[in-house]
């Protein structure tokens, strides 16, 4: 596929991220870290995962595992993207009785949900019990595809359920760490330092590597890289709230109310035309 | 469904409170191939490791991720029963129980072994008396807590055909009174009247308290006091029939290897709270982690032998 397609993707799940955001009003999206991961999930939805919209619970399905509960919206945009979500219509409010879609994702298969997220740390733990369910069901063929924060590695099960997968060298994880750089208190860096990602999964049994988590040619290699019967780790480098001028780097977009005023902004920097609120 | 035959159930009642485990998913897991137990190093402790056979996964000891990756498993279709010690897999784990069962409605079956004071010469740490108060406070979770070896088996059975959420609680050690010697119709949520000599005081136990208070029963006859003692395997949901139909009885007591807060006390006074006015003695831990001691020793402190048990409902009818 032409990066061209993947750009224009990234594009229009950025608008359905700034709009999610902006429905939200008072009770304020994660806007950064929904930005960071928008290539990280074009590229995954539109080139490498399996999944049938007609049948989002086929055994053969690959399965996602959204840990990072702070990337739930941008998740929902890249299945908006590939018809999984058919109309945004459908995620509604986010929030309340009788939704599907939320701030925060909450388990439905048959929506194409594996997971509930909100509590950091917990997903590849789950994903290593998907994993041995598929091994036992003879299941060789679906991936399941793990996104985590670099922030959310600071909790010590993440690293449990690592030392886990890499001993039972389940080759059908792949977790994908989205290091933004930035947490609630502010840069990672100086909160706990995690310089060497790289070496630390390499450590606990994985195959690793480092990209630049919005180089599409970057990303696509890493997913398509053999795992050598290892679990897969990528460490893709973001910028946390990426393509929007004044939440990119900026430790207040991790969780912010989009008004009136930046939400047109935002839409026009995206390029979208006639938005009114 | 196990076939309880007299063979059966005397190799049941040949069982420690844990070995039950691994005896009887053993067994229930050649019938069924979507049970699976994953455990956290207390495989060789539970008789796990050669009965589960391919069927059984080494979580190591990490009771946090055990706990989720047997949420993925039942997300996979699978009945997976998770095995630790009691207080490592309810409070370690608290928060990941509360995400798979609580947030995404996964039908996991939790075992913890040696809850209460059985483990007590190892310190507080060992001792899991608030794991009854922590599981009974996530939404849809069934709570439950066997008697006897028998009473196990049937439970660990029983729960593979729902795909509720439960945790099974198991107290004591080897050698365990047999409260059920032969076999019987076993339903969560309907308790069973154990014994009976008179209506002057209804005990409600749990556990190896479901003996001692049998023993206390007995004790209380010679001093004229008639009891109805009442196994109440099921904490959540509680038995309300039962309660309702004794709550004219002058005393009711509840009997828990647990703290008197949070646990099978404080179940039954949620209920009484809302009709009856009957007077509930709780029997068990007052709110403390009790120092290490030997488990006689710590049942004694805590009024939780046939004895004390007698002597506290004496003291309370006295008053």
């Amino acid at each position: 596929m032409l990066n061209e397609n993947i750009h224009t993707a990234a594009r229009r799940m950025r608008v359905d991220i700034v709009e999610m955001c902006y429905r939200l009003h008072e009770n304020a999206g994660h806007l950064g870290g929904c930005m960071s991961l928008v290539e990280l999930l074009a590229v995954l939805y539109k080139e490498f995962l399996h999944y049938n919209v007609h049948d989002l619970v086929a055994e053969d399905r690959d399965r996602i595992v959204m840990s990072k509960g702070q990337g739930s919206i941008a998740m929902y945009a890249a299945m908006h993207e590939v018809g999984i979500v058919h109309d945004m219509s459908e995620v509604g409010k986010l929030l309340g009785k009788g939704n599907v879609y939320f701030k925060q994702s909450v388990r439905d298969p048959g929506h194409g949900i594996d997971f509930s997220s909100g509590s950091l740390g917990q997903g590849l733990a789950y994903a290593v019990g998907i994993a041995l369910g598929l091994r036992k069901k003879g299941n060789d063929r679906s991936k399941i595809y793990v996104f985590v924060g670099d922030g959310e590695c600071d909790e010590g099960s993440v690293w449990e359920a690592a030392s886990l997968a890499g001993h039972m060298e389940l080759d059908n994880i792949i977790v994908v760490v989205d290091r933004n750089g930035l947490q609630i208190d502010g840069y990672t860096r100086d909160i706990n330092r995690m310089d060497d990602l790289v070496d630390r999964w390499k450590a606990f049994g994985f195959s690793s590597m480092e990209i630049d988590g919005h180089n599409i040619e970057e990303i696509r290699h890493a997913y398509a890289a053999e795992q050598n019967g290892k679990p897969k780790a990528i460490i893709a480098n973001t910028v946390k709230g990426k393509g929007i001028s004044f939440a990119e780097d900026e430790v207040e977009w991790h969780q912010n109310v989009l008004t009136d005023e930046l939400y047109l902004r935002a839409m026009e920097e995206l390029g979208e035309k006639n938005v009114t609120v | 469904m196990l076939q309880y035959d007299s063979k059966i159930i005397s190799e049941i009642h040949n069982q420690d409170s844990r070995g039950i485990v691994g005896y009887t998913l053993g067994k229930l897991r050649r019938e069924n191939n979507k049970i699976v137990a994953v455990y956290a190093d207390v495989g060789s402790r539970f008789g796990l490791i050669q009965a589960m056979g391919e069927q059984g996964i080494q979580a190591s000891i990490a009771e946090q991720s055990l706990i989720s990756v047997l949420s993925g498993l039942a997300h996979e279709g699978f009945i997976p029963y998770g095995v630790a010690y009691a207080p490592f897999i309810t409070m370690r784990a608290a928060d990941q129980i509360r995400m798979s069962v609580g947030a995404m409605g996964l039908g996991i079956k939790i075992v913890g072994g040696s809850a209460g004071l059985v483990s007590g010469n190892l310190g507080a740490a060992s001792m899991a008396l608030d794991d009854i108060a922590l599981m009974r406070a996530i939404p849809n979770m069934i709570v439950l807590a066997p008697a006897d070896c028998l009473e196990a088996a049937k439970m660990l059975d029983k729960v593979s055909q729902i795909e509720q959420p439960v945790y099974i609680r198991l107290t004591g050690a080897n050698h365990l009174s047999v409260i059920y010697d032969r076999d019987f119709q076993y339903e969560i949520g309907r308790s069973n009247i154990v014994a009976q000599n008179g209506k002057d005081v209804v005990i409600y136990a749990i556990g190896m308290q479901v003996a001692a208070s049998v023993r206390a029963m007995e004790l209380l006859k010679e001093h004229g006091i008639g009891c109805i003692v009442v196994d109440m395997h099921t904490i959540k949901p509680i038995d309300q029939e039962i309660l309702e139909r004794f709550s004219s009885v002058p005393l009711a007591v509840s009997v828990e290897e647990h703290n008197i807060t949070g646990g099978l006390g404080s179940a039954i006074a949620e209920y009484l709270s809302s009709g009856s006015g009957q007077y509930l003695l709780r029997i068990g831990i007052r709110d403390i982690y009790p120092e290490p001691d030997s488990y006689p020793a710590l049942l004694q402190e805590y009024d939780l032998t046939p004895e004390r048990i007698a002597g506290k409902i004496i003291k309370s009818l006295q008053d």
